[in-house]
């Protein structure tokens, strides 16, 4: 029965009933839209942790990275002693894998042009001596050790030539002499020749270096050479350039599917699949392989497998019979498509078998799979325990552009759930107050009539839990609907606010990005939050509202009569009858003054009087109006910030850009000539191009102080005398040390992403002096000590250069102004690159040209025909004719520019991709993309695209917040003037009564309490004001368009309050 | 029969001025089938006194018996919905209840079922003298006289033993007044209800069979 009366008084008030609906559903809507989009948001990020992967690659960049067969002497000696463990068992790690660097030959296997260039067409021939001429010796081929299969050299003539040899005559061989020789030999015109290799360039280990040094070994008159140690090492030398020349590379690996080839989609299965690690004697192959070798999934492939042991690389481990692993079967269980650099290699599983080598020499350290979201943290645990040269290249697929998008609606949702909270509870008390404390009058009467409190609060909870409930229910579906709808669409809104033009960019340098799937369904559970939370709150207020509707007390507390005299004073309150004297006279008169000035100053008397009076409730208004005032000057505050952040963030982030090689982990061993960069670092968007140009030097001679006293330092190595050696000489300097000219210190590839780099300058100078014509440098602070020299010295060092003209040479005296943090570990000298390019235009310096051909090339690039025409002086050195120029003249016709390394300072980023357009129009490619010019370039744009995206979605999250303020302050606006002006009602009425118009009583009420709106908002100004110490225009914007949201509040109730009957209010029931 | 008596009851109360002593020590006793008027000027504790006698509020001092239980030991929810019912001056009627509804309501509460308690408001609204088109309007629907005769009508619907009206003409005209009061009266000698009537009005006051007059809290036979 109650629950019938608690429902009839619902249902019989259908204007407030229907508003309170409405308002409910709309409210619990946004409610449940936003706990759905948390919760959505939070399904997409476990999504996205289960997705993607994250690898990070640390590798050792050496100074012949890529080359596996090459690994200098002193990244060998680096890694010997390294100790990696600390890298992998940081907690951000999940799994690692060590990769074991093996070589194999697989019998019956050429692999021809693809295999290791060193040694291409190298041969140990035993050759003899059929003719001489005056013209030269001819050899025959009567054996090769060579089996490499160029057995159609057998029976060629080959012409002997001695030039580069000139310690040996044509008169030790004569005819029918017999000779081995090893060298390089090339197909020429209608015969073979063959030249000398020095010992570097044959690469030889150690203990092969004397043999190596003396290229021909004469055997005639020795029949048993073939017993002679010598010829035993010959034979394996012979037998090691086969190997070499078709030696396949072997990585033992048991992560396939994460190493970087793959993770990064730059080859794939295209037949059978990846092994499991726990698999052995499985490999993957090449395409190429299994085509060269018939090959199918399922087939043994034979192997013989060489490995290294510290101190050695794989290639030196062929050399040697301890190089030697094991012979091994392996079955094909997958094939993979060929990738340049892979053609030739062969995975198999790492199984830590007895045979295989404990550690080995690699560029690569190891591949670790990190926690999605823990690389910072992870590339910070590790960095103390980092080599120099070490590189450690992280790719997360795109993990973190989608964790950001994810964070973007995970942000909105966040807002919109507290706004739409804050919105559900102030509803939810107001719903309470008007459907429970207002009937507080029907509360009485049924306690009067004997309900009962259980019954009474039956009624009152029933008469606003149903509609509370019901609304509740609807508003949860609709969010659930909403959530279902928008979620997709709030993602996508995110990723494409986050997306940017990943061209040529740092974010997606590290391999291809992949999309996050599109947003899950919402799942009709996300139903019930709203609903039980609205439920939950609506109870306790109705509850709370309840329990004061029936607390109340006519009377006051009712308290023990005491025995103390006091005061009875309810008599006092009696009104006796009062005697009216209706004499006229004692009215006085009435004199109707002049209507409009006499109204209108009654009607500004009355308002303010009403204000004045109207104490308490005067000060709800301007109170409610600092708050958000100052609310809204904070809020302002942020967004011109924001603002001003986004403004200034294009001058603020500066954004470097670097040419690198197509997998973006070389960025300095090119050869860029100016006519390579037209079009490039003349952009209209390059502020500056920084250049690099590089030298190998030897450091020698005397330093000089800046008081004039020599120091002798490095002793002057002789020229050797036998060309061979002067060949080995060459290359060992060629492979030295390096003097680096650059335009900018800061942009070397050492120091480029090491952030601010403690260089020390002496007095009076600076890293602007790169920018000068001084010969000065920079050394690192171990040179000092080992070449005993100290800052202010002068040093000379001998830098030479390889052209197509040969090997140049030049003398530079250099001042040493600083010095510089080793990073790398180099003895790296780091000059202005004015000072190495201009060396050859120092005057009196020389130049050779080193033969008549080199000469003949220069004068035809002059367009000479006639070497008379030159300024050359030949002289004789030994057998030689040397071909001396002027250096003016070396640079004119051989010498250009060549940078190994160019970078770029770029300005105007806020249209990058203008640039980028250039850039592909220049033919560069973004990293992982083999261009035309084999050429590519990153833009280091992360943290400007990053600051970016912040700042607008912030910015974006502000005004989306306004505007749900601004509504909300046209609903607070009517509310407080509603509650506020009901309880005058009958003051309204008796206005109406005696007369004043719609019009008066209207703007009489509006303008009180915008009156009182008004004050409350001077106070808030000035709260702002002392705040933030000014007024800025966009918060007298902001809070002018507040003002006009609360007035039209204002208006709406005092135009509600126009509406009501006046004898409604007035008439009594007769 | 003596229903309801009082023994020494006092109520005092504090307000935000003082402490007001608004019955002093009233010793009293009502009977069934008699009509009593409580007069006095307003603010000499006629309404406080009801309420005692209502069950709305209990003495602060002494005791208020029915049928010679004092209500302070009793179950006051009960008293009110049984024993005893209320006549306002200003109808109280429940707003959003139709005149049917209203009548019915009491009888609801005591567990009758709707189809009995809708038939005895009919007949007790009739016999106020509504017409049966009036009983599914709202109360803002009818005069004052026919919303108090609603109010009759609905502390009629549970036969309690005792009607207590306060100021029960207070809004309306004289003729609606005077009818109010016949059947207060009818109920009193007809039915041999105890009628009690607070009123200022003497002349209301002159019809009733017993007068006694408040005064300052205190209770007395005889009017000042």
């Amino acid at each position: 029965m109650i629950t019938k009366i608690a429902l009839k008084s619902v249902f019989r008030t259908p204007i407030k009933t229907i508003l309170f609906f409405v308002l409910l559903v709309i409210a619990t809507a946004f409610l449940g839209l936003g706990l759905g989009l948390l919760s959505t948001s939070s399904n997409m990020a476990s999504d996205a942790n289960e997705r993607y992967n994250t690898i990070a690659n640390i590798e050792y960049i050496g100074e012949n990275y890529p080359d596996l067969t090459r690994f200098d002497d002193y990244m060998v000696e680096q890694l010997e002693s390294y100790d990696s463990t600390p890298l992998f068992e940081q907690d951000e790690v999940i799994s690692y894998d060590r990769q074991m660097l093996l070589g194999a030959t697989a019998s019956e296997l050429v692999t021809g042009t693809r295999g290791i260039q060193e040694f291409k067409e190298t041969y140990i021939l035993k050759l003899k001596v059929i003719y001489k001429t005056d013209m030269g010796t001819w050899c025959m081929v009567q054996d090769s050790l060579f089996s490499g299969g160029r057995n159609a050299a057998l029976g060629a003539y080959v012409y002997l030539d001695l030039s580069e040899y000139p310690a040996m005559s044509y008169e030790q061989f004569q005819k029918g002499d017999e000779f081995f020789i090893h060298g390089k030999m090339y197909e020429g015109e209608n015969r073979y020749q063959w030249i000398l290799l020095s010992a570097c360039q044959l690469n030889v280990p150690e203990d092969y270096k004397e043999l190596a040094a003396c290229p021909i070994w004469v055997v005639t008159g020795n029949d048993k050479y073939e017993e002679d140690p010598n010829y035993q090492r010959y034979f394996n030398m012979a037998r090691t350039y086969g190997i070499l020349n078709n030696q396949l590379t072997v990585r033992a690996i048991n992560d396939v599917p994460n190493a970087a080839e793959f993770y990064q989609q730059e080859t794939y299965i295209v037949d059978g699949e990846f092994f499991k690690p726990s698999e052995k004697g499985v490999c993957l192959i090449s395409e190429f392989l299994a085509d060269r070798m018939g090959l199918s999934v399922g087939d043994a492939l034979p192997l013989e497998l060489y490995g290294s042991v510290l101190g050695r690389s794989v290639s030196t481990s062929f050399w040697y019979e301890d190089g030697y692993l094991q012979g091994k079967d392996y079955i094909v269980k997958g094939i993979f498509a060929n990738m340049a650099g892979l053609y030739t290699t062969i995975f198999i599983p790492n199984e830590a078998e007895s045979w295989m080598p404990e550690s080995c020499i690699d560029y690569t350290i190891g591949q670790v799979k990190l926690q999605n979201d823990g690389v910072d943290s992870y590339l910070k645990s590790i960095s103390p325990y980092l080599l120099g040269n070490m590189r450690v290249t992280v790719y997360d697929q795109g993990y973190a552009r989608a964790a950001s998008a994810i964070s973007s609606m995970n942000k909105t949702a966040i807002i919109i759930t507290s706004v739409s909270s804050g919105c559900t509870t102030a509803l939810l008390l107001l719903y309470a107050y008007l459907f429970v404390l207002r009937q507080r009058d029907t509360s009485k009467i049924m306690l009067s009539m004997g309900t009962g409190k259980r019954r009474t609060l039956e009624y009152f909870l029933v008469s606003s839990m149903f509609l509370l409930a019901v609304a509740a229910l609807v508003g949860s579906i609709a969010g659930w609907v909403l959530t279902d709808k928008l979620a997709g669409y709030a993602y996508n809104m995110a990723i494409e606010s986050t997306s940017a033009d990943i061209r040529f960019s740092s974010i997606a340098s590290n391999g291809p990005l992949i999309e996050l799937a599109d947003a899950p369904k919402a799942s009709p559970l996300t139903m019930l939050p709203p609903f039980a939370l609205v439920i939950a709150f609506g109870s306790l207020s109705s509850l709370l509202f309840a329990a004061l509707a029936m607390k109340r007390r006519v009377n006051g507390k009712p308290t023990k009569k005491k025995k103390t005299a006091s005061i009875s004073t309810a008599a006092s309150f009696s009104t006796a009858p009062i005697k009216v004297d209706f004499n006229a006279s004692s009215f006085g008169s009435v004199t109707h003054k002049k209507h409009g000035v006499n109204r209108l100053g009654f009607f500004w008397r009355t308002l303010f009087r009403n204000v004045r009076r109207n104490r308490g409730k005067s000060f709800v208004v301007p109170l409610i109006t600092i708050v958000l005032a100052s609310f809204i000057g904070l809020f302002c505050s942020n967004l011109e910030s924001y603002q001003h952040q986004l403004d200034t963030v294009y001058d603020r982030i500066p954004v470097t850009a670097y040419l690198c090689n197509y997998t973006g982990k070389v960025m300095d061993r090119f050869a860029l000539q100016d006519s390579d960069l037209e079009g490039i670092v003349d952009s209209e968007f390059v502020e500056k191009a920084c250049y690099s140009q590089i030298a190998r030097y030897y450091l020698f001679g005397v330093a000089v102080d800046k008081d004039g006293n020599e120091t002798e330092i490095v002793e002057w190595l002789p020229w050797p005398e036998s060309s061979f050696a002067q060949a080995t000489f060459q290359e060992t300097l060629l492979r030295g040390s390096s003097v680096i000219g650059l335009t900018d210190i800061d942009y070397a590839s050492e120091f480029m992403f090491e952030g601010d780099v403690a260089f020390e300058f002496i007095d009076g100078y600076d890293k602007s002096v790169f920018a000068s014509d001084e010969d000065v440098c920079l050394v690192n602070s171990d040179m000092l000590q080992k070449f005993d020299i100290e800052l202010g010295d002068t040093i000379s060092i001998d830098a030479m250069t390889e052209t197509e003209y040969g090997l140049t040479e030049s003398i530079i005296r250099m001042k040493v102004v600083g010095t510089y943090p080793s990073i790398l570990g180099r003895d790296t000298i780091y000059c202005p690159i004015n000072t190495l390019s201009s060396r050859y235009a120092v005057a009196n310096s020389e130049v050779v040209f080193e033969s008549w051909h080199i000469l003949q090339l220069a004068m035809r690039k002059l367009g000479i025909e006639d070497e008379s025409q030159l300024d050359i002086d030949v002289r004789w050195e030994g057998n030689e004719q040397c071909y001396y120029a002027a250096g003016t003249l070396y640079m004119k016709v051989a010498y250009y520019n060549k940078y190994n390394a160019v970078s770029l300072v770029l300005k105007d980023t806020e249209n990058l991709e203008k640039l980028k357009d250039e850039m592909e129009e220049q033919g560069l490619t973004s990293t992982g993309t083999l261009g035309r010019r084999r050429l590519s370039m990153v833009v280091n744009e992360t943290e400007l695209v990053q600051s970016v995206q912040d700042l607008n979605r912030n910015i974006s999250y502000m005004w989306a917040l306004f505007i749900v303020m601004y509504a909300l302050t046209i609903g607070i606006g009517f509310v407080i003037s509603n509650l506020l002006t009901k309880s005058r009602r009958a003051e309204f009425a008796m206005m109406r009564s005696m007369g004043a118009g719609r019009a008066r009583t209207f703007f009489m009420f509006a303008l009180e309490q915008t009156l009182e709106f008004f004050i409350g908002l001077g106070a808030g100004v000035l709260a702002v004001y002392l705040i933030f110490g000014s007024i800025s225009l966009l918060q007298l914007e902001m809070l002018g368009i507040y003002s006009a949201c609360y007035i039209i509040g204002i208006v709406i109730a005092a135009q509600v309050m126009n509406r009501l009957h006046v004898l409604d209010i007035l008439g009594a029931k007769e | 029969m003596e229903i309801l008596k009082l023994e020494s009851v006092s109520y005092t109360y504090r307000n935000k001025y003082q402490t007001v002593h608004a019955v002093n020590n009233v010793t009293t006793a009502f009977e069934t089938g008699k009509v009593y008027a409580i007069v006095g000027k307003s603010g000499s504790g006629k309404t406080t006194l009801l309420s005692m006698l209502a069950g709305l509020d209990l003495p602060t001092e002494g005791a208020v018996f029915y049928q010679g239980k004092a209500t302070s030991k009793m179950e006051l929810d009960r008293y009110r919905r049984e024993d005893v019912s209320v006549i306002y001056q200003s109808y109280n009627l429940f707003p959003l209840l139709t005149v049917e509804e209203n009548v019915m309501y009491p009888a609801q509460l005591l567990g009758v079922s709707a189809k009995n308690a809708r038939q005895t408001a009919e007949e007790m609204l009739v016999k106020v003298g509504l017409q049966k088109g009036q009983f599914k309007r709202f109360p803002s629907m009818l005069s004052g006289g026919e919303q108090q005769r609603v109010a009759i009508a609905r502390t009629l619907a549970t036969h309690p033993k005792i009607i207590l009206a306060d100021e029960p003409t207070g809004n309306l005209d004289v003729d609606n007044g005077d009818n109010v009061v016949d059947i207060l009266i009818g109920l009193a000698h007809e039915l041999d209800y105890c009628v009690i009537i607070v009123t200022h009005d003497n002349v209301l006051a002159s019809k009733a069979d017993v007068k006694r007059c408040m005064s300052d809290g205190h209770l007395s036979e005889e009017s000042d």
